[in-house]
């Protein structure tokens, strides 16, 4: 199930709310575990017990390696065993295939290439799972004694299929022990209307540019650019759209879940733009991968190194595609290169050109990012530095046209001094208390209207 | 939290948040209600389709997921409002900036949604066909002309798109018909006579289609009918032989379904009618005779179209008894043949109406069973891009 869906509003958020807030304080986490189940099960009715047997094993590991807290040796074997099974399954589930297919073009052979359909999530609460086995392993926190508590953590449905990565270490306090009040509730509803309408009014508004360009192919240099920004957009109010609803719907039980975007698009440089874009995802490969591979303290070989492997894995998280891989190495390169010396240039040119240098980053790889054919995504960013096609063509120029207004309200809101803006209206008396309303309530009848006309399919082949 | 609470945590809140969320939380409540216990419709003309019914639990559904897809469809289409709020959608894009709707790039074969025109025209979004669908038809079709002893003509009928390209929106791309009208020509060599109404059609010479419909309209058709009967040297009915009548207002075509919007004027329909009446039956499904070829009940419902002949089915056979030239036609076709027979009706004994998609049968035995004449497939260029006919004339 998604949160931006009728279906979701009108029954599961409702039900959910009212279960929750009748059932006594002791029953409340179960009552939220179910939910989640349920919520996870609606698109997943088989691999839920994938999910139940991961809370399992990860549960009997925790414990064990608090059992084992003072036999080091003991504890690390389960430490390892865990991450294994963990990254066994994610590696069964989501990257067979390439590898197969890797491995038949290697070698020639024909190996069947496995056809396993990626549950939900599944790259999201394993990476949960490891970093809770990591934390009782390296006594950040102690093992949950309440399997149900420890299902809270994992399988809580707001962060479930989308993130935030919430680490184990920051939420089992929460877990344990949280206040509902109504001031968090109003304004969790608050946050999950934004991210309600950057989802429905901007991303599925702009997606449709973005595949149109895909499915046009070999574009002109502003049909190229076009497409991508669309797709850069795009991505962006899908993504932090999700996390909003996530951290909303998560303040609406009483839990505090950690932000995921800060504006990325306003960066001056890539080091920068990845410290504000998917931050949790970001903390989660630092805390766990970087830092235990040495970080930057082993002298900058060793700190190069570090950074190309941890990129490159970010970039595999995103998708079983070689376009993936390209797309963190492309950041590595990137960010190596500040390292060593882009990082002190861009902070002697003036603002604008470091900016400009770190969006057009940005976009070039999203173009990467968005076309799972790798050869024709480089065709894109040549036609979008004039080394491909023409100049302009019908579908730029329409584009440029029709989806000019859509640009502009993505691009104002994708910089803080909007959220100020709006927020000041709010907070300036009476009229701009009812402007602020009426703007709220026509938007949110726009992302009504624009769920209802996702479910409105004439027909039409019965007639031709 | 304890309801003495409650009071003292409400006076917490910002007042405007609270509202809202009490605001929406209703709204949410309302459509659960509306959703469960208002009376359904089981039809939605616009859409013609059959709305999702009532879902049914079971294990098996479950466990394959298609109970929940069929939870989704039957919250979305049953949904309070709901076309209001498909209207408002409309608006709302338009007002943004947008000059088409109902685009979708990720399904197969894509979806390309529809233009808004000049003078209240909507046209259809013409796009290359990326799955080779028209290649396996064309092939087909060659084939077929191939493969049967009557002369054949094929007739691509192009989309209101491609003919009045003047009307569509500044800039708006558009896919060239004209590239699988060549293709069509290639394929079929000296087989087949490919009857060409792209110039007849083009907006120059006239309003040959509907303004909210993606079929030509009665003029439209009567240019097809004037180009076939040319290619098969046959003297054409002249236009004022019939009379013109306008049928039931106001006319909402299949484009306004997929556009639906409250600012649409409506469209115009009108039926020939011969001026000299002559004693033209239909026989539904090869067998069931019926008076005419109009099925006149379909003029009090949203799908005028199927006004002719009762919209589309496996076999029917026009027969005009004041004809007794033996000439017997087959026409391969889709609904855009469908407002032609008036025309063709007055030239041959027979015509046999054969729609691939729901016939499965043998056309070939058919052809010498019937002792057919002259063949025609009458084609809009669309269909044959986005739906397959190729296995069905496969020669046996």
């Amino acid at each position: 199930m998604i949160f931006s869906s009728l279906i979701y509003l009108t029954f599961f958020f409702l039900l959910v709310l009212l279960a929750y807030y009748l059932v006594p304080r002791r029953l409340k986490n179960g009552c939220l575990v179910l939910f989640s189940l349920a919520f996870y099960a609606w698109g997943e009715p088989v691999y839920v017990v994938l999910m139940i047997l991961t809370i399992v094993v990860d549960y009997c590991c925790g414990l064990l390696i608090g059992r084992f807290s003072e036999r080091r040796g003991a504890a690390r074997a389960v430490i390892v065993g865990n991450v294994l099974i963990n990254l066994g399954l994610l590696g069964w589930f989501k990257y067979a295939g390439l590898l197969v297919s890797a491995f038949d073009q290697l070698t020639g052979l024909s190996v069947p290439i496995p056809e396993v359909a990626l549950p939900i999530g599944i790259s999201f609460y394993t990476f949960e799972s490891i970093s809770y086995a990591v934390d009782v392993y390296r006594k950040e926190a102690p093992p949950v004694k309440n399997i149900i508590n420890f299902a809270t953590y994992l399988s809580f449905f707001p962060h479930l299929v989308a993130g935030p990565i919430v680490r184990y270490e920051k939420l089992q306090a929460q877990v344990l022990c949280r206040e509902e009040t109504l001031e968090k509730f109003t304004a969790g509803m608050m946050r999950f209307s934004k991210g309600l309408f950057k989802k429905v009014l901007l991303a599925n508004n702009l997606a449709v540019l973005a595949e149109r360009v895909q499915y046009m192919g070999n574009p002109s240099t502003l049909e190229a650019w076009m497409g991508v920004l669309a797709y850069t957009f795009q991505i962006y109010f899908d993504f932090s759209g999700y996390s909003d609803m996530a951290i909303g719907l998560g303040m609406m039980f009483g839990f505090e879940l950690p932000e995921n975007f800060d504006h990325p698009y306003v960066s001056r440089s890539v080091s920068e733009f990845w410290r504000r874009w998917h931050m949790t995802l970001g903390g989660w490969f630092r805390e766990y991968v970087y830092i235990p591979l040495g970080g930057n303290r082993k002298g900058m070989a060793r700190t190069v190194r570090n950074l190309a492997v941890v990129w490159v894995l970010t970039g595999l998280w995103h998708g079983a595609s070689w376009n993936f891989a390209l797309w963190g190495a492309y950041y590595a390169v990137l960010i190596i290169c500040e390292r060593l010396f882009l990082g002190k240039l861009l902070e002697k040119i003036p603002a604008f050109f470091s900016w400009l240098y770190s969006f057009v980053a940005a976009v070039v790889g999203w173009a990467i990012f968005s076309y799972t054919d790798v050869s024709a995504g480089l065709r894109v960013i040549a036609a979008m530095f004039g080394f491909a096609g023409a100049g302009t063509d019908s579908l730029g120029m329409y584009a440029l046209l029709t989806y000019g207004p859509t640009f502009l309200i993505a691009a104002v809101c994708s910089v803080p001094a909007a959220g100020r803006l709006v927020e000041r209206l709010r907070t300036s008396g009476k009229v701009g208390k009812a402007v602020w309303c009426a703007g709220f309530l026509v938007l949110f009848a726009l992302s009504m209207a624009s769920l209802v006309d996702n479910s409105y399919s004439p027909f039409l082949y019965a007639k031709f | 939290m304890k309801i003495q609470n409650v009071k003292e945590q409400w006076k917490k809140c910002e007042p405007e948040y609270a509202i809202l969320t009490v605001l929406l939380l209703l709204c949410f409540v309302f459509g659960a209600a509306w959703i469960l216990f208002a009376p359904k419709e089981d039809f939605s003309e616009d859409e013609n389709r059959a709305l999702e019914p009532a879902p049914k639990l079971s294990a098996a559904s479950l466990l394959d997921g298609s109970f929940m897809e069929s939870v989704e469809a039957y919250v979305g289409d049953h949904f309070p409002l709901r076309k209001e709020f498909i209207s408002l959608y409309t608006v709302s894009q338009v007002a943004m900036g947008k000059r088409d709707v109902g685009g979708n790039y990720s399904t197969t074969p894509a979806e390309g949604g529809v233009y808004f025109g000049s003078e209240g025209h909507l046209y259809e979004v013409l796009l290359p066909d990326r799955t080779g669908t028209f290649e396996q038809n064309a092939q087909a079709l060659a084939n077929f002309a191939g493969a049967v002893d009557v002369p054949v003509y094929l007739l691509p009928a192009p989309s209101g798109s491609q003919e009045q390209g003047g009307n569509l929106p500044l800039f708006a791309p558009n896919h060239d018909q004209r590239e699988e009208l060549q293709r069509l020509r290639e394929l079929a060599g000296e087989e087949a006579v490919v009857v060409n109404v792209f110039d007849d059609l083009a907006s120059i010479n006239g309003d040959y289609y509907f303004k909210t419909d993606h079929h030509w309209n009665t003029f439209g058709a009567y240019e097809a009918y004037e180009a076939l009967c040319g290619e098969m040297g046959i003297t054409p009915t002249p236009l004022d032989a019939y009379n013109l009548r306008t049928v039931t207002q106001p006319f909402y075509g299949t484009l306004y379904s997929k556009a639906v919007s409250f600012f649409q004027t409506p469209d115009r329909m009108y039926l020939p009618e011969l001026k000299e009446e002559q004693d033209i039956r239909q026989y539904v499904n090869g067998t069931e005779e019926r008076e005419g070829i109009y099925w006149e009940e379909y003029l009090e419902k949203k799908d005028k179209y199927s006004v002719y002949l009762g919209g589309n089915r496996g076999v029917d056979v026009v027969k005009n008894f004041d004809v007794q030239n033996g000439r017997k036609l087959l026409i391969l076709k889709d609904s855009y043949a469908n407002s032609m027979i008036p025309y063709l009706a007055t030239n041959f004994s027979e015509i046999h109406l054969i729609d691939l998609r729901y016939y499965n049968f043998n056309v070939y035995d058919y052809i010498k069973e019937q002792g057919i004449t002259d063949a025609a497939a009458i084609y809009s260029v669309k269909q044959l891009c986005d739906v397959s006919i190729a296995n069905k004339l496969i020669v046996r």
